[in-house]
């Protein structure tokens, strides 16, 4: 097998791999970082993201304001810490995105303008139109086109990590286009592999995030955290579950049901904002998993509008007018259109929500390192503690690039100290992966991939959707581990060695049912109700600070379930409190001023509302 | 799906272990006035033939991923539709790059020929702690359309000097080009022009075909970007003469 | 271990042109450069008051040839008209202004052009 030296390698070229490894380029101009995606970084899920990044930038906003809207929008599951540091970090990185080029939208003297978003009290999300993320992304990867020292491994598909002594050594990767395996070596890796939500049959993600990076960690033996806490996004297009932003609510959008009623105001969020004025965290700029539960409350209650492609409510934005959708949400109107034949000038968009993002993952600690030493996880793959229960919609871009430089500097100094490497280990290690990576190949059987990936998402969106019970969350466990020796039995029908994609999406799907497994089992030992995980079963159904105020860690346990263990949730500044949007937010913000200026008694007063 | 009305697709099948050329191979897909090629192609690959190639991600016309030829048109898969081709499609891998393996076929060369150009904020020291550049909506727009590729390769499959010179760099990388040289925060021009105003595989080997503009799934009319790059590029030339003609003089004032 | 890869090139021949209508167009409207020579001819052979020049022009088969490069001449304004403002960055409405302003200056020209003519 052929072997490639390296300082760093960066698996996954999505916005976080690219800030990692730009980071690490500049670093130190004598390293080598190797950037292996299994696409070319352009089509990494990052592109996707429509409305924007958050970064405070107007003068009546502040950390403050922003690190509040993070911990309580992540229902005080966040690590404190690690939100601070965000937060105070997040205007420097939008600003060296802007200096690279990213066209951010503008105000008319040629500051940067900042939009509303759901579950922010201020406007902060910096965006450039509607399509922030594809910006970002290709910002970056232009970028990073700057620096020799980054050599792209465009299509290898990492197999595995190597990990010697308990150290990360490097991966072993499948480069597609020729059939041949490859060790890349080096004395810091950095997982960067993007999300899981392809587990759910309905989503808004790329076809490649089906979780390979989450696997592959996850059986190495660091802990996935927080796993029961998948996001559905509110509106998503019925069937192919294309992604429409949260922005168009963020300009005024909103949502209605059968009876053209703006239905938000009947579950915590109201009262009733003016049409065309949005106001933060009220209605429609609720937050994400709140809207998300809504829609299920008025589906049960018949008050939803059926489709062929499931049941829909309406998001209504004709009343911003022709200019302000062209200016500001062009792309939706073609996805709109494209997609569902709908011009959202004319007519409003069906909607539904569908599984958006993972905010658990891969446990790192606040420098984004794992358990294991000189590996690190950074994005969407990461749990390094920031979104809690429910991320914030707009906080994810930012979190890349944040967090992607942290990593990138991090990672460099481990790769600086660099050690003594075993070579015979590390070989042998190495062809243990090609050896198993052989097996699959020649697998037969009767089973399909494709089906087994579908059972999977029909099931997680049963048992592990919006609102959950013991019951369905046991079925999908059961089903789970059904399918997991099923997989064994995938028919793999392509020998070939030149970009052979059977084998390979034998293999997302296979560490897809190992991420949900993590997902489910982490549900049903969760005994409450907290930010994106609802239950409906008795004694379930509230928030428990005293039992549950903690991250839940899914280990691997070989050829059985994951085993769930639980670990404390760092809290610096804010004790948790009763969650609350609309007038209720503004009655408790309030209160919590009278009480400040009366007392110090207001957290522990809130705690016990929680 | 046992209800929907099948329809006949022919697909580029090529296997370099086995296959000396491609071949078309049918397939009947079923389809509603919703499915997209990609969708076609996913069905295919997931219940009629696994081993059949392509590639894919977003699904929302956004990655640029499954660029092809559709009945000989350069279109992404996904933002295709079989509603509009009753008669059935041919599907095929992109024209004028080298087919690896069914409808995968080699982008190197324009990945390189990206890099090339210097897609990227040149002489501009700025920085972080400084605050952002400014820059007006108006200063934005000179070179907002250009910065809305995909990079699909969908105009290189478009363009016929590609095809017959595989050393031209190509419309979306010379728009690229132009995207940043049009960028009010970039002083980079001069390191990118030599790249543009090169003999062989320059801006020159354009001849306003300008297809690549009819097929951009982004409208980001690179036609328009290499026609600009082609008066930089002249203004370029005359400017290089201008100096020439002035070193010469001065050199001769020295002679003398 | 040799490479399993067998990139294959689809060759261009040099009818490549032939079955898309809109490359077809393309050499159409590059053949109206052959009319453009062909006009140059008659008007250097005009200038040099060749023998015979105002006889063969009166020719039908030289009217029909000419008709048909006038309307070689005008499709060539037309598309090079459309170029123009591509080279120019401008919003869809100054294009729109820039086409029309070429093809006033285009009738003004060949009024005046007339006028001396035929005055």
């Amino acid at each position: 097998m052929q072997s490639i030296n390296a300082d760093i390698a960066i698996v996954g070229a999505g916005g976080a791999g690219l800030r990692t490894a730009i980071e690490a380029a500049q670093s130190n101009p004598d390293f080598t970082v190797a950037l292996i995606s299994k696409v070319y970084p352009m089509r990494s899920h990052t592109v996707a993201a429509e409305g924007g990044s958050a970064a405070v930038w107007q003068a009546s906003d502040s950390f403050d304001l922003h690190f509040n809207d993070t911990v309580a929008g992540g229902d005080w599951l966040c690590e404190q810490d690690v939100v601070e540091y965000f937060v105070q970090h997040c205007p420097r990185e939008m600003i060296q995105l802007e200096e690279w080029g990213c066209p951010w939208s503008r105000k008319s003297d040629g500051s940067i303008n900042v939009r509303n978003f759901g579950g922010m009290k201020v406007a902060r999300t910096w965006f450039a139109a509607d399509k922030s993320g594809f910006h970002m992304l290709h910002t970056l990867f232009q970028t990073c086109l700057k620096y020799p020292q980054i050599k792209r491994f465009d299509e290898y598909f990492v197999l595995d990590l190597l990990v010697e002594d308990g150290r990360a050594r490097g991966v072993v990767a499948l480069n597609m286009m020729e059939g041949e395996l490859v060790q890349i070596r080096a004395n810091a890796v950095v997982f960067a592999t993007g999300g899981a939500a392809r587990v759910y049959r309905y989503n808004t993600n790329a076809s490649i995030v089906s979780g390979e990076g989450m696997g592959i960690a996850f059986r190495k033996g660091v802990a996935l955290r927080d796993m029961e806490f998948v996001q559905y996004h509110p509106t998503g297009l019925p069937g192919s579950g294309i992604l429409i932003t949260e922005a168009s609510r963020g300009e005024g959008g909103v949502m209605l049901n059968k009876d053209g009623y703006r239905y938000l105001q009947d579950y915590g969020m109201g009262p009733e904002t003016p049409l065309g004025q949005p106001k933060p965290k009220h209605m429609e700029l609720g937050p994400r998993d709140k809207v998300s539960q809504a829609f299920w409350h008025e589906w049960r209650a018949g008050r939803t509008i059926p489709s062929p492609r499931g049941d829909v409510v309406h998001l209504d934005l004709r009343h911003l007018g022709k200019d302000r959708i062209l200016e500001r949400l062009p792309f939706i109107r073609e996805l709109s259109m494209s997609y569902m034949g709908v011009d959202p000038i004319e007519a409003p968009i069906p909607v539904r929500p569908t599984a958006h993002y993972t905010m658990g993952g891969i446990t790192t600690d606040a420098c984004c390192e794992t358990s294991i030493k000189g590996f690190f996880a950074v994005g969407e793959c990461s749990s390094v503690g920031l979104h809690g229960a429910n991320r914030l919609g707009s906080n994810s871009l930012a979190e890349i690039v944040v967090m992607g430089r942290l990593a990138g500097e991090k990672a460099a100094e481990r790769a600086k100290e660099g050690g003594k490497v075993n070579d015979t280990a590390l070989n042998a290690l190495s062809s243990d992966v090609e050896k198993w990576f052989t097996g699959l190949q020649n697998q037969t059987g009767t089973e399909s991939w494709a089906a087994i990936r579908d059972e999977m998402g029909l099931s997680m969106e049963e048992g592990c959707g919006i609102y959950r019970t013991e019951e369905l969350m046991q079925k999908t466990i059961d089903t789970l581990a059904e399918l997991k020796e099923r997989v064994k039995r995938v028919n793999v029908a392509d020998g070939s060695a030149v970009f052979n994609t059977n084998v390979l999406n034998l293999i997302e799907v296979m560490n897809g049912i190992e991420v949900a497994e993590t997902m489910a089992h982490s549900a049903i030992k969760r005994r409450e109700s907290r930010g994106a995980h609802q239950r409906l079963d008795e004694g379930c159904t509230e928030r428990d600070d005293e039992r549950f105020l903690k991250h839940s860690l899914a280990f691997y346990t070989p050829g059985g379930a994951p085993r769930i263990e639980y670990g404390a949730v760092k809290i610096t500044k804010s004790q948790p409190a009763k969650r609350v949007y609309g007038a209720e937010g503004e009655a408790a913000k309030a209160e919590g001023k009278a009480e400040g200026k009366a007392g110090k008694s207001t957290a522990k007063k809130e705690r016990g509302n929680g | 799906m046992a209800d929907m009305n099948k329809m006949s697709l022919r697909v580029m099948r090529y296997n370099p272990e086995r296959d000396d050329a491609p071949r078309m191979q049918g397939y009947d897909v079923p389809w509603d006035p919703s499915t997209s090629f990609l969708d076609a192609l996913s069905y295919i690959k997931d219940t009629l033939d696994p081993s059949l190639s392509f590639r894919s991600s977003c699904r929302m016309a956004i990655c640029g991923s499954c660029g092809v030829m559709i009945n000989g048109v350069p279109k992404l898969a996904c933002k295709t539709f079989l509603r509009d081709y009753p008669e059935g499609a041919a599907v095929e891998a992109m024209a004028n790059f080298p087919v690896e393996r069914d409808l995968v076929v080699d982008l190197t060369h324009f990945l390189e020929y990206i890099q090339t150009l210097k897609p990227y904020i040149l002489g501009n020291q700025r920085r972080p702690e400084e605050g952002p550049n400014s820059q007006t909506p108006e200063q934005l727009a000179a070179f907002r359309k250009f910065s809305m590729c995909i990079n699909c390769g969908l105009c290189y499959a478009a363009c016929p000097q590609f095809g017959l010179n595989s050393g031209f760099l190509g419309p979306a990388a010379l728009t690229l080009a132009q995207r940043y040289n049009l960028d009010s925060r970039d002083f980079g021009k001069a390191e990118r022009m030599p790249h543009i105003n090169k003999e062989k595989g320059g801006v020159w080997a354009c001849t306003f075909v300008g297809y690549c503009s009819e097929v951009c799934p982004k409208h980001v009319d690179p036609a328009s970007a290499l026609q600009q790059c082609k008066v930089e590029s002249a203004l370029d030339f005359a400017a290089a003469v201008l100096n020439c003609t002035k070193k010469k003089e001065a050199g001769h004032g020295k002679q003398t | 271990m040799a490479s399993k890869r067998k990139p294959y090139v689809r060759e261009m021949d040099a009818n490549w042109w032939k079955d898309h209508p809109f490359y077809r167009f393309y050499m159409i409207r590059e053949g109206t450069a052959l009319f453009a020579i062909w006009v140059s001819l008659l008007l250097m052979c005009g200038m040099a008051d060749a023998g015979g020049i105002l006889s063969v022009l009166s020719n039908p088969l030289i009217i029909l040839i000419n008709l048909v490069a006038f309307a070689a001449a005008l499709l060539h304004a037309k598309t090079w008209f459309d170029l123009a403002p591509k080279a120019m960055n401008l919003t869809e409405a100054q294009n729109r202004l820039v086409i029309g302003g070429l093809w006033a200056l285009t009738l003004a020209v060949s009024l005046i052009v007339l006028l001396v003519a035929f005055a």
